[in-house]
């Protein structure tokens, strides 16, 4: 790692950058030459940590010339680390040959050091130096050359550590088990496989430590592969707690159809807790070998065990296990019941999409209804059929799960058998499903179109009733972006209309929701229509929809129905349309301006007013200051008029600032709210300082 | 040294102590997947190692799962370890009907948490330095493990957690927690599908490697093991800005843990996985310290043909240190 090169970047706790800069003496021109210079600081009188630094160097590009100077430091307190960070990747032997010839010199920390940087060389040569180390009266040095004689494995390597078992204190025994468990492995990979297996059958007969007896049990069964069964189920059959959890863990290194064969045909003669780890044990192997016992384990017994056979089989996924699904989603077990329901939405597979649309046709509406449910968790689209089949089933249950499953899954194609669905409802229910997924299909064929958008209000909060925060300012006010908005194809609302022809009733009502949730002029022109309707109940539901219309286009009626309506609560609806309507507009603010000021003479009711002034709040010119001001002093207004006039006097102080100036003195008297008095406060002086100028 | 505990715990059945019934206890355990109160014998009983600010998160979480029960607390840093003590202790009291609780132990050396027969998994959360070194400690010592990531400093020093960790048949789950949350794992089975086809390429952005620094010696706080914090590191002198001593630092992912402890499946991060992630991280960091792009051979983990790049594959740890 480049460190003497790189520029001192403090190591702040989260600093994650780091930047190479060349050397202040200038790269070297060759890793010959960069050696020399390494060697040269080790020999000079540098500071330890630039010592250090080349030590570490010397590790990437140092040869047989680094080595001499690399171990003079190994007795060296402070740079014997970094001597060995620099010797133990050096590939020449002589850096071998310097680390065994430290071992007689060093003690303590130093020793353990060198003989673990002799255990990563894998030096067999230092086998004959290390053994005796392994009596060594400092408990550090003996469990270091144990680990170094493991790594390095060879035949003497192993006696050596098999020789000292018999002996070995406790405070050494798991880190000589630990070098005699990586001298088998070394031992099994080179092919010498009854040496290996020697030792693990010794390792796993030892009392403890536990993981010692797991480790040898493990490298036993792996080691003789399939011969290893036999041992692997004699485990499992035991009563060693240990020995099962490690067989469980190793039939899953193993794997294989073989593995889960023998799993299976052991189930059966388990307990129930034993079974319960097989399974999933199984499950993982994810061996079709395993279903039939699968199968059966889940069909009865205890429960926890029928539920693990049940979880198991996704991991499996055979499909072969959703006929056996579907039979225990009628089980009289809730549990069970509702764990094969879960599994069989998880397995994949056109023969499982098979079995569950087979479900369709069940006797029992229970049955059914989870059949179409499944259907659309799965999103199984070809089943569109059959599910408008079942939309027409003699239970409604059946009818309004199969509409609801429609609404997720069916597109354009859909949309006049929909309709017609619609039109059949028997019940509220049915209606409202039908409505409901006419509106998801309809949203889901929109596409984008380009528009442009003014943005003239911004929130952050918990929308729509939580704390927000006014963040206009930040977000650019009043630039226009060019938004794309969707916009539903012409053959959903073509169709929409064409069967509003024929509906009546609910079905009529309904069908205008969907339309109103579409949107687009052609839509307006139906609720328009309708608005006329014959039938009392749907020219209610239609007026008020318009009321509600949520684009300028409907704003002319809206406008009309406020002032000509002979219904008052249309009137007060309608007239609250136009008022949220009218700033959507893209006029000028003029033509917004009158056409508030209009709206506030046909409000008889303070709510309207209100929403009339906070409208006029969003339009920042002085004609709209001057049609707030009046009503600052109005006992049911003055508060909505001060933060209209505040919201206003913030855009056009420095134009108007005779006028901010006069509005300002009113709103302290005005408002409850401490923020909207020391806003107007600020805008006096600034509107003073503008007038002055 | 520790106080031995000799109760009936999950350890205790798990060594096969007496003529105890296993199938009440696995069944049970297995079967309850952790939902609702856990029986003590069926609690995992945890120590954890460096408390820091990954650390301190864990343990917040680890407090409000009904099948853990967190037994002893190790950090060098003595405010870290007493912080934490008293934290375990006032939620366990909160929970019980006298009010009282004294039952997490504190410790300085990891070792002499690791020796406790009775903790059954540690969750390490010390400095990157430590994690290879710590995760094998634990291992040999019987321990599942869970340690944060990255997991190990170098390619070698993957290999051989996963070595060891496989040896002796822990549980190891790395700390990487998206691989137990559902939008990836979704996200995963889509593209195993071929949601997006075929991948032939993948691009990994390398952030660059952290600079070595030269800070100047300050006094080591009382309550600091600064010889025990740097552990297998290159030694440095202290300086409060390697640690700030006495200040707070800042199924889930464990419950997948404690299922794989119960049942010794594969938790969602497996050593093997964990480690192969780690090593694409230190992949990008040889490629930045030599300069050069570099091959590499997964199978055999060389860069072959290049006994240069080969050499930054392993670093030697500070005395007394091994793996």
């Amino acid at each position: 790692m480049p460190t003497s090169k790189t520029c001192h970047v403090l190591l702040a706790a989260m600093c994650l950058v780091g930047v190479a800069a060349s050397l202040a003496l200038g790269a070297p021109s060759s890793a010959t030459e960069q050696e020399a210079k390494l060697i040269a600081v080790l020999k000079s009188d540098a500071p330890q940590k630039e010592k250090a630094d080349a030590c570490r160097e010397l590790g990437h590009v140092g040869t047989k010339k680094a080595v001499a100077p690399l171990a003079a430091l190994l007795g060296d307190e402070k740079l014997a680390h970094m001597a060995r960070y620099g010797l133990e990747p050096n590939p020449d032997p002589s850096a071998g040959v310097a680390l065994r010839d430290a071992l007689g010199k060093l003690k303590g920390r130093l020793l353990v050091g060198v003989i673990g940087s002799l255990g990563v060389r894998h030096d067999t040569k230092a086998v004959g130096p290390l053994t005796p180390l392994l009596q060594n009266a400092d408990d550090d040095v003996a469990q270091a050359a144990a680990r170094a004689l493991g790594t390095i494995g060879t035949p003497p390597a192993v006696k050596a550590l098999l020789d000292a078992l018999a002996n070995v204190s406790d405070a050494n025994r798991a880190a000589l088990c630990e070098g005699i468990l990586r001298s088998a492995e070394t031992l099994a990979a080179d092919g010498k496989r009854d040496d290996a297996l020697d030792i693990y059958d010794r390792l796993r007969g030892l009392k403890k430590p536990h993981q010692v007896r797991t480790a040898g049990l493990r490298g036993a069964i792996l080691v003789r592969g399939k011969d290893g069964l036999p041992l692997l189920l004699e485990a499992l059959r035991g009563d060693d707690l240990v020995l099962v959890a490690a067989a469980a863990r190793t039939a899953m290194e193993m794997g294989g159809a073989d593995v889960a064969k023998a799993l299976a045909d052991e189930l059966a003669k388990l307990p129930a807790g034993k079974k319960i780890l097989i399974i999933q044990t199984l499950g993982k192997l994810g061996d079709k070998t395993a279903l039939p016992a699968l199968l059966a384990a889940a069909k009865r017994g205890e429960k926890p065990v029928r539920l693990a056979a049940i979880r198991a089989m996704p991991m499996i996924g055979d499909a072969a296990a959703a006929a056996a699904l579907v039979q225990l989603m009628e089980d009289a077990e809730a549990d069970v019941a509702k764990a094969a329901q879960e599994c069989l939405a998880a397995l994949s597979g056109p023969a499982v999409d098979a079995a569950i649309a087979a479900m369709l046709k069940d006797k029992d509406p229970l049955v059914r209804c989870t059949g179409v449910e499944l259907l659309g968790r799965r999103r199984i689209t070809s089943a569109i059929p059959t599910i408008l089949k079942a939309a027409e089933d003699p239970e409604e249950s059946v009818r309004v799960a199969s509409l609801k499953t429609l609404g997720a899954l069916g597109g354009e194609p859909e949309l006049q058998p929909m309709l017609a669905l619609l039109v059949k409802a028997k019940t509220p229910a049915e209606t409202q499903a039908a409505e409901g997924a006419l509106s998801a299909i309809c949203a889901r064929q929109a596409r984008p179109v380009a528009g442009n958008v003014v943005i003239r209000k911004a929130v952050y909060g918990a929308l729509p009733d939580g704390p927000t925060v006014d963040v206009t300012k930040k977000v650019a006010e009043n630039d226009a972006l060019t938004i794309t908005a969707s916009v539903a194809p012409p053959a959903c609302v073509n169709a929409l209309c064409a069967a509003i022809a024929k509906a009546e009733g609910p079905a009529k009502l309904a069908i205008i929701r969907v339309l109103v949730s579409v949107g687009g002029a052609k839509a307006l022109d139906v609720v328009r229509d309708a608005t006329k309707d014959t039938n009392a109940e749907v020219k209610d539901a239609a007026l008020r929809l318009l009321c509600e219309w949520s684009t300028a286009e409907a704003l002319p009626d809206l406008e009309r129905l406020a002032r000509t309506s002979p219904d008052a609560k249309v009137k007060i609806l309608a007239l609250r349309g136009t008022i949220r309507l009218i700033p959507q507009q893209n006029v000028p603010d003029e033509k917004k301006l009158a056409s508030l000021k209009e709206a506030m003479a046909l409000a008889s009711r303070t709510e309207e007013k209100r929403l009339a002034l906070a409208a006029l709040g969003g339009i920042h010119t002085a004609g709209a200051l001057a049609l707030v001001a009046p009503h600052l002093t109005a006992p049911d207004l003055k508060e909505e008029a001060a933060m209209a006039a505040v919201g206003i006097a913030e855009k056009i102080v420095q134009s108007h600032p005779a006028q901010v100036a006069e509005a300002m003195q009113k709103v302290p008297a005005a408002t409850t709210s401490k923020q909207v008095a020391q806003r107007a406060q600020k805008l006096l002086d600034q509107a003073k300082k503008a007038a002055s100028r | 040294m520790p106080t031995k505990r000799v109760a009936l715990t999950r350890r205790a059945l798990l060594k096969g102590a007496g003529a105890i019934a296993l199938a009440p206890y696995v069944a049970a355990s297995l079967a309850l997947g952790g939902e609702g109160a856990a029986a003590p014998s069926n609690r995992i009983a945890l120590g954890f190692i460096g408390i820091g600010a990954m650390g301190q998160g864990h343990l917040r979480c680890c407090l409000d799962l009904p099948e853990a029960q967190i037994v002893g607390v190790c950090d060098v840093d003595r405010w870290r370890r007493e912080h934490a003590k008293a934290a375990v202790e006032t939620r366990y009291a909160e929970q019980r009907p006298g009010g009282q609780y004294r039952g997490c132990e504190a410790y300085t050396d990891l070792r002499d948490l690791l020796a406790r027969d009775d903790i059954d998994a540690v969750i390490i959360a010390t400095g990157d330095r430590w994690h290879a070194l710590a995760t094998s400690l634990a291992v040999k010592a019987g321990k599942d493990v869970y340690c944060e990531k990255p997991v190990s400093l170098t390619v070698r020093q993957a290999r051989a957690m996963v070595d060891v960790v496989r040896r002796y048949g822990r549980v190891f789950q790395g700390g990487l927690q998206q691989r137990s949350s559902g939008e990836f794992i979704r996200a995963c089975d889509l593209v195993r599908a071929g949601a997006i086809g075929k991948v032939r390429v993948v691009y990994v952005n390398h952030p660059g490697t952290v600079a070595d620094v030269d800070l100047p010696a300050e006094p080591v706080p009382d309550g600091l093991d600064w010889d025990l914090w740097l552990g297998p590191a290159l030694w440095h002198p202290y300086n409060s800005r390697f640690h700030p001593y006495g200040r707070p630092p800042a199924r889930s992912h464990h419950q997948n843990w404690f299922d794989c402890i119960r049942t010794r499946h594969q938790p969602a991060s497996d050593v093997e996985s964990a480690c192969r992630s780690t090593i694409v991280s230190h992949l990008g960091c040889i490629a930045h310290w030599t300069g050069r792009s570099l091959a590499w051979d997964p199978a055999r983990e060389v860069f072959p043909d290049d006994a240069e790049a080969c050499r930054w594959l392993a670093r030697a740890m500070r005395s007394p240190w091994h793996l």
